[in-house]
């Protein structure tokens, strides 16, 4: 019983005035918060993910990162590897499962360690499957989920997720179904270091819609991806 | 105890030999590394382990041959077989040396002079007449008091004049005394002895033993008793509990090396799980299997070290070359002829497992070992390329760079190609999203013409707009082209490409290729 609910009942309950002393005294000595497991507890999140979740994260949340429109799915791919490899522990293990897109070059600048990094082929028939496998042993997934995901597959795997504290990053088609702890969507790209007919790409300022339950505000930010 | 009196034969420079080219100067290289040379490559100061563009300086010419570690293993087993028909308890080590216990042939053939020569008789004529290959020097042959002390017999006899070193019974602590302490086998121990100034391995050997546990712990136990020529352990080997033994069936029957060696990873780890259980390691292992027509072959390998999973599994492969091919040729009447219905790995020999323990609270290895797991059921279920790792292996298209490898094979990578600056290649960072196969797409000028890019790499006309997977799409920005002319020198290999960066109206950000006048989608940033 938390220390609110405990005063809250201490003032409802019909008692005497001195055993309702009692009880406020003794609602008073409880912690203000329950004590959480190390493992359970907000990690902090690195790179420019640092400022959407200035408060961390906690590992078994899942997250949906999803383009606005067709022409930016490269650009939220680019959004859910700098994700991954802000929430990904010190020789922590990332598996990417069915995105055959994945341009590993991109991952690798983001920071991801490639001898840490496992793909796995995820074909229609096995995705559950595979998808479960990748949960229960990683540190982070990052999951394309099919169009038309069964809504009783993704919530067993979110809840899988949950218990072996396995971050989920799902893009995809099926990204917007899985709903998860917070959605990034990707709204709009800029990207700078071009000019007409000279310089090259260089750095792109990503803006993201963002929403979700609990701790998540439901806010629009602007990203600096790249270096 | 003085272990027993032990033969081995160790045929130098075994993959010259299997190339056939034992007479010119070679040089065989494995990423990027010598892993064997011919004489006269030898005589100009090659060695193994040194770089191949090394050994290239000191012998210009010779000829660099890759290293086939299948073709060794194949040509090997031929060897095994034949000494086997002389002498049973025939145990392979690795391909170009086998190792038996002496005392039973040796009084057979009337002692142990006979029985080298006939053993030096018979694998010679097994690489002439039945693999075809020319014999050279043949093989060195060493006879000593345990395993360790008879293989640096045999590689010290394969530069004597007879080829053939006979360590009298009782005397095998003076033979290994003046040889350097690198020859020891734990490159670990070896580099710590010649620091504290032990240069050979007498004076490893000359260490008290209880100094040499309280500074190197159980291994070096092993290597000080090896060092003075006795038995690794004390205790008799203990007999294995037959259900430590384990075995997969293959219906259908297996007839490629692949899916033997892939269900054998499988099986070795729970072996190696089975063993660990109890406190165990194999020094050598019994490979077993079974054709459909019912033949079996068995085969011993022993191993110097503990054989962990990764070993034994490695040996069954090499093992799988070796029987599989005789299948398809039908050289031998002893080959199998068909294909193979079970394999079962039974370890004869262990020891006490004084190696590592898990830490106690899990931690990385933890973590790896549940990632493994995850891994092999994905590859049970889907096949072993359904689960890769990516290597940079160096290129100039963002799919060229990286090469994926089947989880469970090396990751190793021709460093030079890896670091070699590449002309062409377009600049970080990297797109994020690479398409496995280009999509043609249309880039169009300011009249609705295909931009082109000349030989000069210079384009026709600004390109306007793309039409593209996603629609028409307005060019708000560009750059390029980065020309790649590859294979210039080679006319079936010879590609000439273009790149260019481009940035649209609705926020994408494409690179685009140009082949052969068409345009292709190859990735987005």
């Amino acid at each position: 019983m938390s220390a609110e609910a405990a005063a809250e009942l201490a003032e409802q309950l019909p008692l005497e005035p001195n055993r309702r002393a009692a009880l406020r005294s003794l609602a008073g000595k409880i912690p203000q918060s329950t004590p959480v497991l190390a493992s359970q507890r907000p990690r902090p999140v690195g790179g420019p993910y640092a400022e959407v979740f200035p408060n961390g994260l906690r590992p078994g949340t899942s997250i949906s990162v999803s383009a606005a429109h067709p022409a930016l799915e490269a650009a939220a791919l680019r959004n859910a590897v700098a994700l991954a490899a802000g929430v990904v522990p010190p020789d922590g293990w990332v598996s990417v499962v069915g995105v055959s897109s994945l341009g590993v070059l991109a991952a690798v600048e983001a920071g991801l360690a490639l001898d840490h990094l496992v793909f796995l082929e995820a074909p229609t028939t096995a995705w559950g499957s595979v998808a479960v496998a990748a949960v229960e042993a990683f540190d982070v997934v990052v999951l394309a989920v099919p169009a038309r995901p069964r809504l009783a597959e993704v919530r067993r795997l979110a809840g899988r997720a949950r218990e072996r504290s396995t971050t989920v990053i799902a893009t995809g088609p099926g990204a917007a179904a899985w709903g998860g702890e917070a959605r990034v969507v990707t709204s709009a790209v800029t990207w700078h270091g071009l000019g007409d007919g000279h310089g090259s790409l260089r750095s792109c300022r990503v803006t993201v819609d963002l929403d979700g339950r609990g701790s998540v505000r439901a806010r629009r930010m602007e990203l600096m991806l790249g270096p | 105890m003085t272990p027993q009196r032990t033969v081995v034969v160790w045929w130098p420079d075994w993959p010259v030999v299997v190339a056939g080219r034992a007479a010119d100067p070679v040089v065989v290289v494995a990423n990027n590394k010598v892993v064997a040379m011919s004489a006269a490559a030898r005589a100009d100061g090659v060695r193994v382990g040194q770089r191949r563009r090394e050994a290239q300086g000191r012998c210009p010419t010779a000829e660099v041959l890759p290293f086939d570690e299948g073709a060794n293993a194949r040509a090997f087993e031929t060897v095994v077989a034949a000494v086997e028909e002389l002498c049973p308890r025939v145990e392979a080590v690795r391909p170009g040396v086998l190792a038996f216990a002496s005392r039973g042939p040796s009084r057979y053939f009337g002692g142990d002079a006979a029985l080298i020569a006939q053993i030096r008789a018979v694998a010679c004529d097994a690489v002439h007449t039945r693999l075809q290959l020319e014999v050279g020097a043949g093989p060195g042959v060493g006879v000593a008091d345990g395993n360790f002390a008879a293989s640096l017999a045999a590689r010290a006899a394969s530069s004597a004049r007879d080829r053939v070193l006979y360590v009298p019974p009782g005397r095998s602590a003076e033979f290994l005394a003046p040889m350097p302490v690198a020859a020891i086998g734990d490159a670990a121990i070896a580099d710590v002895a010649r620091r504290l100034g032990l240069r050979t391995l007498g004076a490893f050997a000359a260490l008290d033993p209880s100094d040499v546990v309280g500074r190197f712990g159980a291994d070096g136990v092993t290597a000080h008793r090896r060092a003075n020529g006795l038995e690794v352990r004390s205790l008799a080997p203990r007999e294995p509990p037959p259900e430590l033994s384990v075995e997969v069936v293959f219906d259908p029957p297996a007839e490629t090396v692949d899916r033997i060696a892939f269900a054998a990873r499988a099986v070795a780890a729970e072996l190696e799980e089975g063993l660990r259980g109890r406190g165990l390691s194999a020094t050598a292992l019994v490979i077993e299997v079974e054709t459909d027509h019912g033949e079996k072959r068995t085969r011993r390998w022993r191993s110097e070290g503990a054989l962990n999973a990764a070993a034994v599994a490695e040996r069954v492969r090499w093992q799988a070359e070796g029987w599989l091919t005789d299948v398809a040729q039908a050289v031998d009447d002893d080959a199998p002829t068909a294909g193979i219905t079970l394999l079962r790995l039974a370890p004869d020999e262990v020891h006490e497992h004084a190696g590592t323990a898990q830490s106690l609270w899990g931690g990385a290895s933890e973590a790896n070992e549940r990632v493994s797991r995850a891994i092999a059921r994905v590859q049970g279920m889907l096949g072993p390329n359904a689960a890769t790792t990516a290597v940079l292996v160096g290129g100039r298209g963002p799919g060229e760079q990286i090469q994926m490898i089947p989880w469970g094979d090396s990751r190793a990578v021709d460093a030079a190609r890896a670091n070699a600056p590449w002309p062409g290649r377009v600049p970080a960072p990297a797109p994020a999203m690479v398409l496995a196969a280009p999509v043609p797409i249309d880039v169009l000028d300011v009249s609705g013409h295909a931009v082109r890019v000349s030989g000069r790499g210079e384009v026709s006309a600004p390109p306007v707009t793309v039409v593209g997977p996603h629609g028409v799409d307005r060019v708000t920005g560009w750059a390029g082209p980065w020309p790649a002319e590859e294979r210039w020198w080679d006319a079936a290999g010879n590609r000439r490409r273009a790149r260019l960066q481009v940035q649209c109206e609705s926020g994408a950000a494409h690179l685009c290729l140009i082949e052969g006048g068409c345009w292709f989608l190859e990735a987005s940033y």
